[in-house]
């Protein structure tokens, strides 16, 4: 360890810090007196040379840095830039190639932290961005030498979630010979594309197209699919992950069971369909849909009564049903991770004035999903709950639970919720030509491929009557129950009543309302609107900020089918070019525990959040694991003997820190 | 600050940012700023099912700072419910908005005719619906004094009023007279 600490290269005793000041075009200097800052940083101590550029992260500007290093005129570098989030290892490159040692680099924000924040006051700015400066030039003359550690990366990736995404990032790793974990919790792959009739733009069937891929999954060699089955644990570190995996107990031999279904004819017990939202019913012995994969039974405990008559040998003829069945805990080992888990519908029920759950005759936009399905309960004809007709009129409305700040909405547009509407009613107008169709909204996003085209036609080819403006409440005719509409035609500054037989609420998508089990399981992160985080909006998006762990699909945020294919298949690629390296660099800046200090006393072990320090009981002291470290520092302010160092923000460092921008107080 | 779109002779729209800087004073208010026209206000007015007022229409003239919603009648026709203020998904605090929309129009002098009886009631007799004469009739047929033991019996009291409205700058702003 001691070794990594010491300044290996003998030439670099006498400090000399370049600083190199950045314009960012006009991100820094339209804001601050760069000529003022250079004067400022030449009188701090070790600074050898102050320069200032355009654009240091340019070819042209690393050159500048570059040809400093080899005519030994620096040799710490400090960047007064952007974030060393962006280009933090692009200045680290520079110093490989000038023959320098990339832990002699340190990046001062001035751009996020001074000049964006405080844009209407350069004075201000600029005493900010002297204070950045001050700061990292202290830390840059406590800076030590660091050798990036190398880890193992197993060739095998968790996928976690089989709806379309999961399915694509599966197929992607698998084709470049990955072995593929893909678990999914509930007793079928294929998610909620699975439920879903058509898909716009194309009007192609959602089942023609997913079921061949589930298929191929489910016949992959280099795909194990872990259906009904849910993640319980995560130990290890990119490259060498331990997932602990719950497998539900089927109460059914999944090798025996062939799917006849005989079971589900003879069980007595009849319970709301999920996959049909409660529109029609399944037996507590069940497959959710026909085209099911893997196509063998459950039983539903919560339900079942224990009659036995399934596992008649007259009935169930492989002898699959196994009442006995429990839980199986298994453990894997994989390099990578790839979450997919989708997205949960929002329940129009908690928004009172659309009378979801009160009205029958108000119904949300998977219902409608599933009426227009030739699969669903209704073969393909969509009828009105209250008396089992086809609806004359029906009304969309847009934006239910998206685009509103108000309480328990979200602020966020769902993406695929005006498409859906539009596909929908398209749909109904093909199989009704004389029914009143209208969809109330506020704006068409109309974005993809094909989509304009496609609400183009809707209202010139399909007579749809598009109203712009949003409903404020629903009431219901207590007479045939058909939903009385009050809204505004903004377009014409004129209220409007409507009486329709049948309204479709639109509602958008939030995540899952487990999610927060999955970000502390796997130690990633959350944005504010619930979805998971990716590392860069840009240029890292199918990364999550944990090493190894990558976001596919609508997990990340709303999204249409053909984003979250291609995201799901960007992950596939992100999590394959890992582990096509076998072996990966991992940032030095784990913590130690310096021999001979540590006490034990054992603090620091319960305060890890990466279960990084184990006790050695032989020689009475902490030891950290320098690869699950993450260098957060805290075992190192906890420790109450000092013991602890953490490399690149060691004591010393942080204090050359703080006396830096102390220094005139 | 204006900017005048085409020709000032033209019908074309001339907007300014005069009403909304003033609404903004207030933090909460600035909130109209986000405003997106989707007309959920409106859809929700009881008052708009059976009168002029457009609350969207409203927002908007005073987003872009068109004089003649300070000089129309509209916005004295909200009866501050406050059903819009609960409808708007970009919680914009509407009836407030309403209400200092009033206040400004006070200020130039913009009060609809019906509203200056009742403020002249209030300035001389001390009540905004004072005493019918039918009523005091009865009173006087039933034995009783002719007025009631309200303000516009003691001269007194009707001065205690006039002074807490010249306190509080009501009579130099409204035109009551």
């Amino acid at each position: 360890m001691t070794e990594l600490l010491s300044d290996t290269n003998s030439a670099h005793k006498e400090i000399k810090i370049g600083v190199y000041i950045c314009h960012c075009g006009l991100n820094i200097g339209g804001v601050v007196n760069i000529d003022n800052l250079i004067e400022f940083v030449k009188t701090l101590p070790f600074v050898s040379i102050a320069r200032q550029y355009k654009f240091f992260c340019s070819e042209v500007g690393q050159n500048v840095i570059s040809d400093d290093i080899q005519n030994n005129l620096v040799n710490r570098v400090v960047v007064a830039a952007c974030s060393p989030r962006m280009h933090e290892p692009t200045f680290r490159r520079v110093l490989v190639s000038a023959g320098l040692n990339p832990y002699y680099f340190v990046q001062a924000n001035i751009r996020e932290h001074a000049t964006w924040v405080h844009m209407y006051d350069p004075n201000g700015a600029t005493r900010i961005a002297k204070d950045h400066l001050r700061m990292q030039i202290g830390k840059a003359a406590t800076l030590k030498a660091l050798h990036p550690q190398k880890v193992k990366v197993l060739p095998s990736s968790l996928v976690i979630g089989a709806g379309i995404s999961g399915i694509y990032s599966a197929i992607e790793l698998a084709t470049q010979g990955y072995q593929v974990y893909l678990v999914e919790r509930e007793p079928t792959i294929g998610g909620h594309m699975a439920q879903l009739d058509k898909t716009f733009p194309t009007m192609d069937c959602s089942a023609c197209i997913l079921t061949p891929k589930m298929v191929d999954v489910s016949r992959n060699p280099k795909i194990d699919i872990l259906s009904y089955s849910e993640v319980e644990k995560i130990d290890g570190y990119v490259g060498n992950f331990q997932v602990t995996i719950r497998q539900k107990a089927h109460y059914v031999d999944q090798e025996k069971c062939t799917g006849c279904g005989v079971c589900a004819q003879h069980c007595p017990i009849s319970v709301g369909n999920e996959f049909e939202l409660g529109m029609a019913s399944r037996k507590a012995i069940y497959i959710p849909f026909p085209q099911a994969v893997p196509g063998k039974y459950t039983i539903d405990m919560k339900h079942c009564i224990n009659c036995g008559i399934c596992a008649r040998s007259d009935v169930c003829e492989p002898d699959a049903i196994r009442f006995e069945d429990e839980d199986n805990i298994m453990e894997i080992n994989v390099g990578t991770i790839i979450v997919t888990t989708g997205y949960d519908v929002i329940n129009p029920q908690y928004l009172h004035n659309y009378g979801y759950g009160k009205y029958e005759n108000v119904i949300d936009g998977i219902q409608m999903e599933r009426l227009l399905s030739s699969t669903g309960p209704t073969l393909g004809k969509p009828v009105r709950p209250s008396d089992s007709k086809a609806p004359h009129s029906v009304a969309w409305i847009q934006c239910v639970g998206s685009r509103d700040n108000r309480a328990g909405r979200h602020s966020y547009c769902s993406r695929v919720c005006c498409l859906y509407a539009i596909k929908q009613a398209r749909q109904y107008k093909e199989k009704h030509p004389e029914a009143d169709i209208y969809i109330f909204y506020i704006d068409i996003r109309a974005f993809g491929k094909g989509y304009e085209e496609f609400y183009e036609s809707a209202a010139r080819d399909y007579r749809i009557k598009f109203i712009r403006g949003r409903v404020s409440e629903l009431a219901e005719n207590p007479e045939d129950k058909s939903i009385i509409i009050r809204g505004e035609d903004t377009l014409l500054g004129k209220p409007l009543e409507i009486q329709v037989d049948m309204v479709v609420l639109s509602v958008g998508l939030e995540s899952r309302h487990d999610a927060e089990q999955l970000t502390s399981l796997l130690t990633i992160q959350r944005s504010a609107d619930g979805f998971f985080m990716e590392a860069h909006p840009k240029l890292r998006p199918v990364d999550s900020l944990t090493d190894g762990i990558f976001i596919g699909g609508v997990a990340q945020g709303p999204k249409d089918i053909p984003d979250a294919v291609a995201q799901a298949k960007a992950a596939a690629a992100s999590a394959a070019s890992l582990m096509a390296q076998q072996e990966i660099e991992v940032e030095p800046y784990f913590s130690f525990v310096q021999n001979g200090l540590c006490s034990g006393c054992r603090s620091c072990i319960n305060q890890c959040p990466f279960g990084a320090i184990t006790f050695n009981s032989s020689i009475n002291e902490a030891e950290i694991n320098s690869i699950k470290c993450k260098g957060c520092g805290t075992c190192v302010s906890t420790c109450p003997s000092n013991a602890i160092i953490q490399n690149h923000f060691s004591t010393p460092q942080l204090m050359a820190i703080i006396e830096a921008v102390l220094g005139d107080f | 600050m204006w900017v005048i779109i085409m020709s000032q002779k033209s019908r074309l729209l001339e907007f300014n940012t005069d009403i909304v800087d003033v609404l903004s004073i207030e933090k909460d208010l600035e909130k109209i700023r986000a405003c997106i026209q989707c007309g959920a206000c409106s859809a929700a007015c009881p008052s708009g099912n059976y009168t002029a007022l457009r609350t969207r229409n409203v927002i908007r003239k005073a987003l872009f700072g068109v004089q003649s919603v300070l000089e129309d009648p509209d916005i004295w026709l909200c009866s501050t419910c406050f059903n819009c203020y609960e409808h708007c998904p970009r919680t914009i605090p509407v009836t407030e908005i309403i209400l200092s929309l009033r206040r400004m129009a006070v200020s130039q002098g913009h009060l609809p005719d019906p509203l200056k009886g009742v403020i002249h009631n209030l300035m001389n007799k001390g009540h905004a619906v004072p005493i019918d004469p039918k009523w005091s009739q009865l009173r006087a047929k039933l034995g009783l004094d002719p007025m009631p033991p309200t303000v516009e019996k003691y001269p007194e009291a009707l001065v205690e009023i006039y002074d807490i409205f010249s306190a509080i700058k009501f009579n130099s702003r409204i035109p009551h007279r």
